[in-house]
């Protein structure tokens, strides 16, 4: 398996200043994927920016699992709305004058 | 005072440490960026509260601020000059400086160098928000770019196919963190300019081309400018204006999928023949006399 695009889950808490069994719980609810080598916890870099926002939501916010669970959806929502309502623009767009190109 | 960090966590000037933080996090709650995606607003006011708690979460700062207002960081060597103007004269008061006593400064310097218990907080650095604005066709390939932000230049890679108005969060590189608090983030938001052959929607591409009516009638080829090069295109006859023709794989890249575009597709758009010769309008007037043919 390809290990350059994985971070230990402990380096990633010594760095950040989290508990593992925090991002356990995240893994739990499927909030995060981590993948397990050799008694080892690993999350793909891609997800790094997904784990640190949820950190932050839990740490500096004082949100609990449920919440951050519940404004993970919600959030889901919100950008895929703002999205859709920014394609929704660009196509409304073309039919403006000046635009028939 | 211009700002009124109190106001703006809507805490009494005599509020408690607890009532601050309280305030803080009910606020922070609301107006966090990670809770408000791509609201240029809520990350405004949320750089204001975090300026205000950073002031008013700590003492000294705090009483700083309440002497000094908001050029709370300069009060004291702007005091430092005023003592300095002060010794200079033979006798008289403070001046206006707020007009403090003797006394009251003796107590802020005790205050400030006294040694305050525990360890100082660290506090995160503000985040920025910065625009890159692209064409059409530069943001249709992964490429590197240069930004100065705050007088610092990033090097970022911008990945192919970013659409107008994403925002992406670049860790590490907004303000400078404060008692060894880490640097606050700069979110980016891309700003592509229209461009004037392609329409995007999605992944896809919207051109228009103009079709002479003989070509539109008896079919041909032509050749139409894509992103990546020009291709022969086939008309075939009888094409009516209006008609769409899909180009599979000629249109935009899909973002973090890299070889996948989109589609580009085509309007036909069938310019009449003007300034028509006498011969041509003979020709014209044979055809329309000819039995009608059915018409789509």
């Amino acid at each position: 398996m390809n290990t350059e695009n994985l971070i230990a889950i402990d380096v990633f808490c010594a760095q950040q200043e989290v508990e593992t069994s925090f991002v356990l719980a995240l893994h739990e609810r499927g909030l995060v994927t981590i993948t397990q080598m050799q008694m080892r916890y690993f999350v793909e870099l891609e997800q790094l920016p997904r784990l640190e926002q949820l950190a932050r939501m839990h740490y500096d916010l004082d949100i609990n699992l449920e919440g951050i669970e519940a404004l993970s959806h919600m959030l889901e929502r919100v950008e895929g709305l703002q999205r859709e309502l920014r394609e929704l623009g660009e196509r409304l767009g073309r039919y403006e004058p000046g635009s028939d190109t | 005072m211009a700002v009124d960090y109190y106001k703006i966590l809507g805490v009494a000037r005599d509020a408690k440490p607890e009532a601050i933080k309280a305030a803080y996090r009910k606020l922070a709650r609301k107006l966090h960026p990670d809770l408000n995606p791509n609201d240029p607003k809520a990350k405004e006011r949320f750089q204001e509260i975090n300026t205000a708690n950073e002031v008013l979460s700590d003492p000294e700062s705090r009483k700083k601020y309440d002497k000094y207002g908001e050029q709370w960081q300069r009060g004291e060597e702007y005091e430092k000059a005023q003592q300095a103007q002060q010794r200079s004269r033979a006798g008289g008061s403070y001046g206006d400086f707020g007009g403090q006593g003797a006394a009251d400064y003796a107590d802020l310097f005790g205050d400030l160098f006294g040694g305050r218990g525990g360890r100082a907080p660290k506090f995160r650095g503000q985040d920025l928000s910065a625009e890159l604005h692209l064409d059409l066709r530069a943001a249709a390939k992964t490429h590197k770019q240069t930004l100065t932000v705050n007088g610092k230049a990033i090097r970022i890679t911008v990945p192919a196919g970013v659409a107008n108005g994403q925002t992406i969060r670049i860790q590490g590189h907004g303000g400078p963190g404060a008692n060894g608090g880490p640097n606050g983030d700069l979110y980016l938001t891309f700003r592509i300019a229209p461009d004037p052959n392609f329409s995007r929607v999605k992944n896809d591409l919207h051109a228009t081309v103009d079709l002479d009516l003989y070509t539109a009638i008896l079919g041909g080829e032509l050749m139409l400018d894509t992103l990546d090069g020009t291709v022969k295109l086939t008309v075939k006859p009888e094409t009516a204006n209006g008609a769409v023709v899909k180009l599979k794989g000629k249109g935009y890249p899909i973002y973090k999928h890299e070889g996948q575009h989109g589609d580009l597709l085509v309007t036909f758009r069938v310019k009449l023949p003007t300034g028509l010769t006498e011969e041509q309008r003979v020709l014209f007037r044979q055809l329309a006399d000819q039995p009608k043919t059915s018409t789509p």
